[in-house]
Parts: structure tokens; sequence; C-alpha cells
């Protein structure tokens, strides 16, 4: 017990109280070890993140293994997820061309990268201005050329320094270093993130904007004064914050007495006075709550954590 | 008329599939047949704006990249106004990401922003120091220490050897603060724990969701105006290309280059219209919505 | 970003197999929601482990360092870092210039405290082995009593006296508008905040007050709701557009093909299950 609880509860009320004095004491020791204290919070966040894969793993796995119902969808979960990490972990890609000096054929040079690089399959004669511009003299430390591919593998890298070299250039290959792969151009990783992750995740929340006209159309009735205020204050923010508010009201601008029901006028009003002050009194309510709980886990009181 | 009642009551039961199609079909026209509304801005984003003009041309600015895949269109648009904002006034930017995603965004936004459009040098002109877990941890930490938190940054290079970094080594270093944020760790997050403590000046392009959340901060002025949504986006993008039109302000010679630029890609503009639209979609679907329900319970009250 | 014609559709049906959900539940979707699972435990782990454990714990414990240089202990703790490379060279670099060969990831100075932090990490990473999970609270407790430390002191200052601090406005500006406008915003945040408290019972003018604040939270409610329609439909916008840059001839009319298979087998596995269900 004095391991399971009495520990546990001995480190909260030790780190909330550094935490806590930190905001009044910059001084050594505070300011130091706080310092280090968000490091190490920053790193068992970290840790927190592996778990959360490993425990994906644990119950799809689990799925997997006992042939359990939709088996196959969790096979598919587990495959994505160790293409992800392989990609992460152990192929890279993000190889470049790094062009550190033209040579003495410089215009063949500059048409072969605006070939390489070029974006709709055209390459005009402002495509080589634009790539005369950007590559004339290379600074010391090269240029990089980013072709117009999604990954660089080195091969393609060393295919295209060969064609580059045999112009007359000096290219060298250029890649990027394990750790910058996660966001750097042109790695299997950046790939996978816009090819999968970017969609899955943009169109999960897409949705709601179907099942948010739906539950506006059955759910959102007047059957009381206060759905009616609620109604009437959703619908002129709805329509006084976009352009069509102010297109549709756009005639009683022209009449002095009227100008007021100019939907972003009474919007703006609306959001500014009311609305700002019901968020106001919402905000100081969670604030208090927030304060009171946070010195309950301090104290020790609040152990629902454990 | 005894047939309008009953296909109204009918109404009440519609099957959810065709209130999709419909939302669908009016969300997808207007992206094909552009339209052109006539775009006013209003006081928050107008605050924003002013807030980040009013900025001398040493100004360094740590602009905060916490949104991800989901919610880019609403903030991507922000994040290309403000920085075209910020570069067209010769600001040196800061870019952290409290998101993992948020540094796929940085990385997509300065790309076009800073190397392309610009020409700018990384960092000199410009750094992304990258992401790091943590929440609002990391947010403190940076109050005491940019290096012990950011000892890297995105690229891999050491932040005592980037040119930008050499005069920052807290929080309360920079001029600004600006949040590109999305939901938790964000906005708040930054005026709790950077903003309110330094007294450095803050603002955010948030979410539409999250704008109502905030907007007592900005009423108090512990935030500088702010971005609200799609709309939001449109009005900056708006007043950037403004302003550079009417020559009003800090504008460099280079910026005044990119103005044909500015005015074509500009995503928010080309998306207000199916936003518009949709809006007004649901509007009638919520008046037809109770239409058909005050017409059902009358007709049960009959009986 | 440049995803290629085969990314582009991957994409594309992906992005229709979440969508397909409007119709019904099917196997596209279904497929669709796994795979996004595992790509989203995967990269979160990923970016964690690239952007904070192996610069900011490894860095701190095994900065980099010449081993020529080397002596006693750390000579010792390097030769761990090498055994490291041995296994995980990508992860734990070494590097040869001009003939020195370095050891370390990073210029940070060395901190062997932060073996207290990795510690911490993996006992959280115990909570998957029930007889040593409980180890895992020890992390739990630091990460809860850091962040209560940390929002005790920010709400409390910035959420309650700095808006407490802000409604303290003049009754009176001298200008009728802003005056009223004062008034609205002081009487809707007390009557809000009355609202919520529940140690006395709502009744004759005290309950007139509750129903004034009730309105006022109808009113940031509606406003919520406005602003939460105007979020969603601006993410459909998103993907509809990215739809229909997928469409194009570039990228091999992904959306609409993939578009029309979709629909096919859906409507056909639609119309197989109907006669099952009848019989």
């Amino acid at each position: 017990m004095f391991w399971k609880r009495t520990v546990p509860a001995i480190i909260v009320a030790a780190v909330g109280v550094i935490m806590l004095l930190s905001w009044f004491i910059p001084h050594a020791p505070f300011g130091e070890l706080e310092i280090h204290a968000t490091q190490w919070y920053d790193i068992i966040a970290s840790f927190a993140m592996l778990l959360g894969a490993l425990n994906l793993l644990k119950l799809q796995g689990t799925k997997v293994v006992k042939r359990q119902k939709g088996w196959p969808f969790s096979l598919a979960a587990i495959l994505a997820f160790f293409m992800t990490l392989l990609f992460g972990f152990m192929i890279k890609g993000g190889y470049y061309p790094n062009l550190v000096d033209l040579g003495h054929n410089e215009e063949a040079v500059f048409v072969k990268i605006a070939e390489l690089t070029d974006t709709d399959g055209k390459v005009t004669e402002v495509d080589i201005d634009e790539v005369r511009i950007l590559y004339t003299s290379p600074s010391a430390e090269g240029e990089p050329i980013l072709l117009h591919k999604a990954v660089v593998s080195k091969k393609a890298a060393n295919k295209v320094i060969d064609e580059l070299n045999a112009l007359g250039a000096k290219v060298e290959l250029g890649e990027l270093k394990w750790g910058a792969h996660v966001q750097g151009n042109q790695t299997y990783y950046r790939w996978v993130f816009y090819t999968f992750f970017t969609p899955l995740s943009a169109t999960m929340f897409a949705l709601l904007a179907f099942f948010v006209a739906s539950a506006s159309y059955r759910a959102f009735k007047i059957r009381n004064a206060e759905a009616t205020v609620l109604l009437v204050s959703g619908i002129l923010i709805m329509l006084g914050r976009v352009p069509l508010g102010a297109f549709l009201t756009a005639w009683t601008q022209d009449i002095p007495w009227l100008s007021w029901f100019h939907l972003p006028t009474i919007q703006e009003w609306l959001y500014q006075y009311p609305n700002a002050a019901g968020a106001r009194a919402i905000m100081i309510g969670i604030g208090l709550g927030i304060v009171g709980t946070s010195l309950r886990v301090i104290l020790g009181i609040e152990k629902s954590f454990m | 008329m005894a047939k309008i009642t009953k296909f109204l009551e009918k109404l009440d039961s519609l099957d959810r599939r065709i209130i999709f199609l419909i939302i669908g079909l009016v969300v997808l026209f207007p992206l094909l047949v552009p339209l052109d509304l006539p775009i006013e801005t209003t006081q928050l984003t107008e605050d924003a704006f002013n807030a980040i003009d009013q900025l001398p041309q040493e100004a360094k600015v740590l602009v905060s990249f916490e949104y991800g895949p989901s919610t880019k269109p609403e903030l991507h648009p922000m994040a290309i106004g403000m920085l075209r904002h910020l570069f067209s006034k010769g600001n040196k930017v800061i870019v952290m990401c409290l998101w993992p995603d948020g540094l796929f965004m940085a990385n997509e936004a300065l790309e076009q922003v800073a190397h392309r459009e610009f020409g700018l040098q990384y960092g000199v002109d410009y750094v992304n120091l990258g992401y790091r877990p943590g929440n609002e941890a990391i947010i403190k930490g940076i109050t005491k220490s940019f290096e012990a938190n950011f000892s890297i940054d995105s690229k891999g290079i050491s932040i005592t050897k980037i040119p930008i970094m050499h005069d920052i080594q807290t929080a309360k270093d920079v001029d600004f603060i600006f949040s590109l944020s999305a939901g938790y760790p964000g906005a708040i997050e930054w005026v709790l724990y950077a903003g309110d403590p330094l007294k450095v000046p803050v603002s955010s392009g948030n979410t539409s969701i999250q704008v109502n959340q905030l907007l007592p901060y900005v009423k108090s002025g512990q935030m500088k105006g702010i971005i609200a949504g799609m709309p939001g986006a449109t009005e900056y993008e708006t007043m950037v290309v403004e302003k550079i039109k009417n020559n009003t302000g800090l504008i460099t010679e280079h910026a005044k280059t990119l103005l044909p630029v500015f005015e074509t890609e500009r995503n928010a503009k080309k998306f207000i219209g199916a936003q518009s639209i949709a809006h007004l979609a649901i509007v009638i679907f919520i008046i037809l919505g109770n239409i058909s329900f005050f017409v059902k319970r009358k007709n049960q009250r009959k009986y | 970003m440049y995803i290629g014609i085969l990314g582009a559709w991957i994409a594309v049906f992906l992005t229709l197999s979440i969508l397909s959900y409007l119709y019904e539940d099917n196997v596209f979707y279904k497929l669709a929601e796994h795979i996004f699972v595992g790509v989203s435990a995967a990269h979160w782990a990923t970016i964690a482990f690239w952007n904070q454990l192996q610069p900011n714990l490894f860095g701190r414990l095994w900065p980099q360092a010449e081993i020529a240089t080397l002596e006693g202990f750390q000579k010792f703790w390097y030769g761990i870092y090498h055994v490291l490379h041995v296994i995980f060279g990508k992860i734990f670099p070494e590097a040869k210039v001009d003939g020195v060969i370095y050891r370390g990831i990073g210029d940070q100075p060395q901190n062997l405290s932060y073996l207290i932090a990795l510690l911490l990490g993996v006992f959280m990473l115990f909570r998957l082995i029930p007889k040593i999970g409980w180890l895992s609270r020890w992390s739990l407790a630091y990460v809860v009593g850091m962040a209560a430390g940390l929002r005790l002191y920010g709400y409390m200052s910035s959420d309650v006296v700095g808006q407490i601090h802000a409604t303290m406005l003049p009754l009176w500006t001298g200008d009728l508008a802003s005056s009223i406008n004062n008034i609205i915003l002081i009487v809707g945040v007390l009557s809000g905040l009355f609202y919520f408290f529940f140690s006395v019972e709502h009744k004759g003018a005290l309950k007139v007050v509750s129903k004034i604040g009730i309105y006022y939270l109808m009113i940031y409610f509606g406003a919520s709701f406005g602003f939460a329609v105007m979020g969603r439909i601006s993410l459909l916008i998103g993907r509809f557009n990215d739809l229909i840059l997928y469409s194009g001839k570039q990228y091999g009319f992904a959306t609409p093909i993939l578009l029309v298979i979709m629909i096919v087998v859906l409507v056909l596995t639609t119309r197989k299950k109907k006669p099952e269900e009848e019989i």
C-alpha cells in the first residue's frame, strides 16, 4: 500500500507544490528545478504516446490471434501501424541532389533542372527563368534541388546527380538526417502522412458536417422560450458571420433607421455583449472548478487518477 | 391544403441520407462555380490585424502551429495570410508546434510563403523549432529557457547555431505571440502561461468552434483580437491585400511585387462562398423542421 | 504536398471510404477506420520519439563527445552508447570527422538526473503488464501533480481574477450606447454566475435573476452552436476541395472512377442483403 498509494500521493504533492511555488519564486533552486521538471514532464508524455501505440498493438493483436469478430480489420490496423513505423525508423528517403557548382554549361543545367522540377508537365521559358533566378550562384553549402517526385530515394537522387554531372555541373548527394526526416521533404514518412493520415483524419472530422445538419433539422425544435432564444442566436451568428448575410441585408445600409438591422451589425452586437457575458460567466465558473480540483489533487483528497 | 399539410408532416421523418446528399451538393457546387461575395471585416479580425501591423520592423514574432489536417481548411489560410503580413513588414518569425501535425502544417506554410514567395533565408529571417510533446509544460518551459526545451530545431540544427535565436533566451524576449489553434493545447494555454504572466501580447487564429470560448480573453484585453474561423481568414486575407494595394504602413519593396500572387492565391475567399450557401441551407432545414414540427403538433392536438 | 498518382488514388479511396458511412456502415468504412487507428498510433509515437526522446532525453544522457577524450566512468557510459549504436544505429548515431570518432547526440550539457525521467517513462510502459502495472502510478502522479500545479495558478490568475477584473466596468461612460452595453455585460455575468449557485434555493427575486442568467446562457449556447456548424462545414469544404483536385487528368481521374466503383459495390451489397433479410 505504501508503494502503491502513499508514494504516488507524495509525488503529486511534492511536484504540485514545486510547480506552484515556481510561479512566485523565480530564483534558485526553483528556476532551475522548473526547467528540468517541465522537461521530465515532456519526456513522460512522450512515453505515454509510446504506451498508446503498444496498447493498440496489444488490443488489435489479441483480436487477430484469437480470431475474434472483425479480426481482418484488426490485421489491417496492425499492418498500417508497422508500415508507418517502417518509414519512421527503417526506410527514410529524403535524399536530394545538392547543386554545388553550375559548371561551364549553365543553360543546359538550368533546362535540365527545370525539367526535373516542373509540376505541370510543360517546361516553358518562364519555368527556366524561375530556375535561373533560384539556382544562379549556389551557396558554398550548395542548393538542394526539389525534384517533382513524391519521394526521392538514394537511387533516384544518384540518377539525377549523374545526369547533371554529365552536363558539367558539380552536384553532390545530400540527405535529411534521421529525426528531421519525419517532416522533411520527399521522405517516405511524409508521404504516409499526406496519403494516409491527412485524408483519414480530415474526413473523419468532415463527417460531422453532415451530422450537424441532420441534427439541426431533427432536434432543433422551438419547444419553449429558452429554445427559441438559442435558435435565434444560432441563426443570427450563422448568417451574420458569412458574406451572404451582408449581401442579403446590404439594402438596409441605405436607410438610416434600418441600418441597425444589417445582419453583420446585429450579429456583432449579439456576439460582443450578451454572448460575451454568458461566455465570461462560464469561464469564471470553469476556472473556479479547475482551481478547486487542482487543490484537491495536490492535497491528496482526489485520488481517482490512481 | 391538406396535401401540403400531409407533406409537411412527412418531412419530419425525412430519411437523413437525403439531408446528407443535399448538404453535399450545396457545398460542392459553389466550389465548382465560385461565388464572388463582398467581404466585410469585423472588429475582432481588425484588432488582430492592427496589433500585428503596429509591430516595428525589427520585431520578432513567435508563431505556434496547433492544428492538423482535420482543421487545415480553416486555419491554413490564416497561417498563410498572417505569414504574408509579417514577412511583408520585414518581421522575423520563430515557429514552434505544440501539436505533432502542426509540424507538417508549419513546413507547408513556410515553404510556400517564406521560401517560394519571399525567398527568405532560413535561420536568419525565420526558423522552425519543431514540435515538442508536453502541452502547457512546453509553454511554461520556454518562459524560462528556449534552449532547454528546443535544443535543436526541426532540421536537427542546434539552436545555439541559429542566428535568429541568438538574442532570444525566453518567451519574454519575443515581441508578439500568435497561436494558430484548433483546440488543446492552444490559445488558452498561451494566454494563461505566457501572455498574462510575462505581459507579452498574444493573439490567435482559431477554428470557429473555439472562438466563443476565447471571447472573454479578447474582451478583457488579455488577447489582441482574434481571427475567427474561415470568415476571419477571408477577412484577414482581404486586409493584407488592401494594405499592400493602398501602400499603408510598413511594407517591403519585395512584398509590393507579390501583390498579384496574394490577390489570386486566396483559399479562404474561394471557400467562403460554399460556407455561406451551406449555412443558408442549414437555416432552411431548421425552419422546415420547425414548420413540420408545429404542423404535426397541431394535428396531434386536434385528435 | 505532391503525393504522386498512387498517393492520390489511396487518398481518394480512403476519403470516399469514410464518407461511405453516410450511406450505411460498410466494409470500406471499417477498413479505413482501422487503417486510421493503426497509422495514428504509430504516427504519434514516431513524432514524439524523434522530436523529444531522441534529442532531449538521449541527447542529455549522451551529448556528443570525442571518444578519445573520455576517461573513467564516461568511457564506460559511452561504451553503453556504442552498444546501443550497434543495435539501433539510426537512433544512436556515431560520426567520424577527419579521423576523429564522435559518439552522442547534440550539444546539450550532460545531465544524468534525466535517468530518473527515463525510469519514470519506462514505468509508464509497465501499465501493459498487470503484475507491475502499479509502477505506472508513479509516472501518472508526476504528470498529474505537474498539471495541477501549473493550472492552479494559471486559471486563478487569468480565468478568475482576470475576468472579474474585466467585468468591473463603469455603469455610465458618458455615452448611452456604451453604457447600456456595459450594463448588459455586467448583468449577464452576474446572473449567469448566479444560475450555477446551488447553495440557495432559486425562488422569488432570486428565481428572476436565475432566469435572466439562463437566457444569457442560451444566447451563448446558440452562438456556440452557430460557430460549431461553421467549423464543421469548413472541414467538409476542405475535403471536397481535395477530391476536386484529384479528379483531374494528372491524377488519373481518381475521384470519379473510385466514386463510381464504390457506389456500384455499395448498391450491389445492399441489394444482396435485402433478399437475405426478407428470407
